[in-house]
């Protein structure tokens, strides 16, 4: 056999050997939120879908003019919203059963794992319970949606409204001057809390345009009760609120980062106290930070022996400078619970922006300095790093990609690795204790209806530890959804 | 993250490349009639606020130092009778947004924070004047927005209009909702005052996840404003940019034409849909559009719409080097549609700034409203012609003995949409900063040029000329 050949069918078993792709699932709308949950117990994720249906009927009408005919068009167009769950089994997803839910604003729905397992979906002016049994979803209780969110116009929402945690479950209704705190398992019993003084950076733009901005909470735990508390921050500093009824408060000014580095339980503070500037892109790699963590010491306070002290590469701050989204810079890279960084250097040049400002779009190459936390707090940059990480930019959408939306443990080897999306093809580069594997990258070709993706993430379907890529293909009133796994 | 070109994002994209820097204009023709308000010689960078602080229906000027080194505790203001009798109003430098009032036959200087009126008076320093943090509604760090002569306050419902730090009304203006990256943001349309004393209308509010366009009016019945909100469905895969409304047929119902560009697939040489939804007769417009074309226009190019039973009028610049004005005439055919191809007016406009095409102003009195442009020539007016072109190259006059326009192309993505994603602020325009010029009408309906200028002994000088 010719050797060339050889290596190709080599090749080709090995490619066959290491990803499997199910069908593309067909989701007969487009999406507005996509949930994963293990709904009928057999250890594979579901999943269920909040999409729309537009639907457009059209008018035709002819005339004669000047010894010809004009013929002229007039369309109508409906959206409709459903929710529809797929089960996932051994070939793949089935369909199962489908909510209408009409023309009305949606603003969500959340999954909670509990038998049998529920589901919440938030119409404007009411929230819904549905509980899972007999592959069909049976309604359960009702509640108006409190103060002023049931009657506005509601033009988009990402909210974490629905909170699971050991004191039980919570809905979370943003309004005018606070948050309305309902427990959906005791009668909807309702309390209210007040933003904090730190969450009111209102920001009027007078005249013609009249915008407020209200800052909502993220969760973390704060004082070391594995319960999360309500953390509000802006640029002043940093207010944590217990979901609980006790009152508990607390209240942080200054700048900072806050994320739990050392995995004790205390928000620790992230603080960048100098980076280096340059001047164009053969400089990229001499961009660094001097970054300081102090240690939680106790609910919203900060020790003055810092975890870390250090110069990092890359810029680590996330930042909205010129429109460019920055990612947060926090991942846990071998998930031994302590977190590590992501320091990213990128520069447009001129031509770039040209070419951003005459065909919308442009592929951007970014340098991705991954750093590991050590035992001692530091941290070191991983072998192999800075990574050369290319992504689609939009001239409506510019933003980089999310941490979470590049990596994910493909292989199992509880490291994660590294995706790089391409119009035909998904590059997945292991990372393993040696560092970045960038020669032992490989590829998961796209079939033909799935190029040029919309999204791509990776997430555990079936809780074998190995991440699956999902694949996410917006089409004409539908979206194609597929799947790879590593090695099966 | 560092870039060095100005990039910004879903909000807006400017991109510069200066060309040609500050020219000065030749001498201007015809009879003007000039007059000059000497300001305080101590001023750094005034800022002249053209507003009608005695509901007189004549624009009262007000003057602040808007300087980051200016002391913070002086104001001047005049009436529209008196322009030459600046008055200085003194008072404590004060942590909030500060504007004058003109009660009981003067000046008096007021301050707004958290929900908090405050007004100033000689000895007794600053004090409360109304609080309405005791009404649950309002929420504490919202600014107030101006309505004539009046205050609006946001509420969570709409507003509140305040007239002498009294409630007057309440509108109901309920705000669209956008909650993401951990903010909740909320629009609300802005009501302004329309030719109609009775009625209010708002800048529509385009909602692109839902496919919605929603406009805001109101009505005043006896002293009650009612309120209403009209949603009109719009196309998948288009962004609505601008939008004007006339009477567009001769049925006196006032129609609708919206200019939208794509939403997704967005580029420099794409061009902008027009979108027609006809009056429905009873303040409305039909829920979806009965004519949907594509226009000459590129999405960071655009102007001023006219619309009455002629047909449609598009003005704007069109090419990158070189600015070629346009006017676009849309003309009904004998099918009753509008027709898709325009009759094209166009010429070069040396040097013209783009983002300036006003048709505010009959400068000859013909009854018919006339055409600015600015250029190499300084500031120019075009006269409206009868005939398939509304404007000749040849029909002009140069207005301004000076004028200086920092010329160059500037790209800009910009909506008269108040959209949950496309934001831009528009320059208010009875506002005067120094190397810009404000164009002011006066009772008589004559357009005044005002510009500011230091003069060679001190003073900062407010020049108006009459056009």
């Amino acid at each position: 056999m010719h050797p060339a050949y050889s290596r190709l069918l080599l090749g080709l078993c090995l490619c066959c050997s290491v990803v499997h792709a199910a069908d593309p699932l067909r989701l007969e709308g487009l999406p507005l939120q996509l949930e994963w949950l293990d709904l009928n117990g057999d250890q594979r994720l579901d999943l269920v879908a909040l999409l729309i249906r537009t639907q457009v009927e059209g008018t035709f009408d002819t005339s004669y003019e000047a010894g010809g005919i004009r013929g002229f068009y007039q369309e109508e167009t409906s959206k409709e919203k459903f929710l529809a769950t797929y089960l996932q089994n051994d070939d793949g997803f089935r369909a199962g059963p489908v909510l209408e839910l009409g023309r009305e604003t949606v603003f969500g729905f959340a999954l909670e794992q509990r038998e049998p397992a529920r589901l919440a979906l938030w119409r404007q002016n009411k929230l819904q319970l549905f509980d899972w049994h007999e592959d069909q979803w049976h309604a359960g209780a009702e509640q108006a949606t409190p103060g002023f969110l049931g009657e506005q116009l509601i033009a988009g929402s990402d909210f974490q409204f629905w909170h699971k945690t050991p004191q039980g479950t919570f809905w979370l209704v943003p309004d005018i001057n606070g948050l309305h705190i309902l427990k959906p398992d005791q009668a909807f019993s309702t309390s209210f809390l007040a933003y904090p003084l730190i969450s009111q950076d209102s920001v009027i733009r007078g005249g013609d345009q009249h915008q407020i901005k209200i800052s909502l909470p993220r969760f973390a735990d704060v004082d070391r009760d594995a319960v999360p508390e309500m953390l509000f921050e802006n640029e002043e500093g940093a207010a944590a609120f217990t979901l609980a009824a006790d009152d508990r408060t607390w209240t942080h000014y200054g700048k900072g980062l806050l994320a739990d580095f050392n995995n004790d339980g205390l928000l620790d503070k992230l603080e960048v106290l100098e980076e280096t500037d340059v001047d164009g892109l053969k400089d990229l790699k001499k961009v660094k930070s001097h970054v300081q963590i102090l240690p939680g010491t106790g609910p919203l306070e900060f020790g003055d022996k810092p975890l870390a002290d250090q110069w990092m590469a890359g810029w680590v701050i996330p930042q909205d400078d010129n429109g460019i989204f920055m990612p947060e810079p926090f991942l846990d890279l071998n998930r031994d619970g302590r977190l590590d960084l992501a320091g990213i250097a990128m520069r447009l040049n001129f031509w770039q922006v040209a070419k951003v400002a005459t065909i919308g779009r442009i592929r951007i190459k970014f340098l991705l300095h991954l750093s590991q936390q050590k035992e001692d707090g530091s941290f070191q940059e991983l072998n192999g790093s800075p990574f050369e990480f290319s992504w689609r930019l939009n001239i409506r959408k510019l933003r980089l990609p999310d941490f979470a939306q590049v990596t994910g443990d493909i292989d199992g080897n509880r490291w994660t690795d590294l995706m790089v999306q391409k119009d035909d093809h998904i590059a997945i580069t292991p990372i393993n204790e040696t560092g970045i594997a960038l020669d032992q990258t490989w590829k998961v070709k796209l079939p033909r209806a799935m190029r040029e993706p919309d999204q791509v993430f990776a997430r555990d379907l079936n809780n074998d530890q190995r991440d699956e890529i999902v694949v996410v293909k917006l089409g004409r009133n539908h979206t194609l959804l597929n799947t790879w796994e590593y090695g099966r | 993250m560092r870039l060095s070109q100005n990039i910004t994002g879903m909000t807006r994209l400017i991109w510069v490349v200066t060309l040609v820097n500050a020219t000065m204009a030749l001498a201007a023709t015809g009879p003007t009639q000039t007059q000059t308000i000497e300001l305080g010689t101590e001023m750094l960078s005034p800022r002249v606020i053209w507003q009608d602080l005695n509901g007189d229906g004549r624009q009262d000027i007000w003057v602040v130092d808007q300087h980051r080194r200016a002391a913070n505790d002086r104001m001047w203001a005049a009436l529209a009778d008196t322009p030459n009798q600046l008055e200085e109003l003194r008072f404590d430098p004060f942590p909030g947004k500060i504007f004058p009032r003109y009660i009981d036959q003067q000046f008096q200087v007021c301050a707004y924070s958290q929900g908090v009126l405050w007004t100033f008076a000689n000895g007794q320093g600053w004090h409360v004047a109304h609080d309405f943090n005791q009404t649950d509604q309002v929420r504490p760090g919202m600014g107030l927005v101006p309505l004539k002569n009046d205050w609006m306050l946001a509420t969570a419902r709409g507003y509140l209009i305040l007239r002498q730090g009294c409630v007057l009304a309440d509108l109901n203006a309920p705000p669209a909702v956008d909650i993401s990256n951990r903010r909740m943001q909320l629009t609300y349309p802005i009501p302004q005052p329309t030719a109609d004393p009775n009625r209010l209308a708002s800048r529509p509010i385009a909602i692109p996840q839902a496919g919605e366009i929603r406009f805001w009016t109101a009505e005043r019945k006896g002293e009650v404003w009612q309120a209403a909100a009209k949603s009109l469905l719009f196309p998948d895969g288009l962004q609505p940019m601008r939008h004007q409304i006339g009477d567009l047929n001769g049925d006196d119902a006032m129609d609708l034409v919206i200019l939208a560009m794509p939403s997704k697939k967005l580029s420099l040489f794409g061009e902008l849909s027009i979108l027609i939804y006809l009056g429905d007769g009873q303040g409305g417009w039909e829920t979806n559009a009965s004519q949907q074309f594509k226009s000459k226009q590129n999405f960071w190019q655009t102007g001023p719409i006219e619309m009455d039973r002629d047909g449609l009028r598009l003005y704007y610049y069109k090419g990158i080097l070189r600015s070629i004005f346009r006017a676009d005439t849309y003309r009904w055919n004998e099918a009753g549609y509008i027709e898709p191809k325009p009759v094209v007016a166009r010429w070069t406009q040396p040097d013209g700034d783009r983002g300036f095409i006003n048709l505010d102003w009959d400068l000859n009195h013909d009854g018919r409203r006339d055409l600015l442009l600015r250029g190499e020539d300084g500031l120019q007016v075009f006269y409206r012609q009868k005939g398939d072109h509304p404007f000749d190259k040849k029909a002009t006059r140069i207005l301004s003995s000076k004028t200086s326009s920092n010329s160059g192309v500037s790209i800009e993505i910009g909506a008269d949409f108040e959209t949950t994603t496309a934001i831009q602020g528009l320059d208010q325009p009875n506002q005067l900063t120094h190397d810009k010029a404000a164009f002011i009408g006066d009772a008589e309906g004559n357009l005044w040029i005002w510009r500011l200028e230091r003069s060679l002994n001190g003073p900062w000088l407010l020049e108006g000329e009459r056009q």
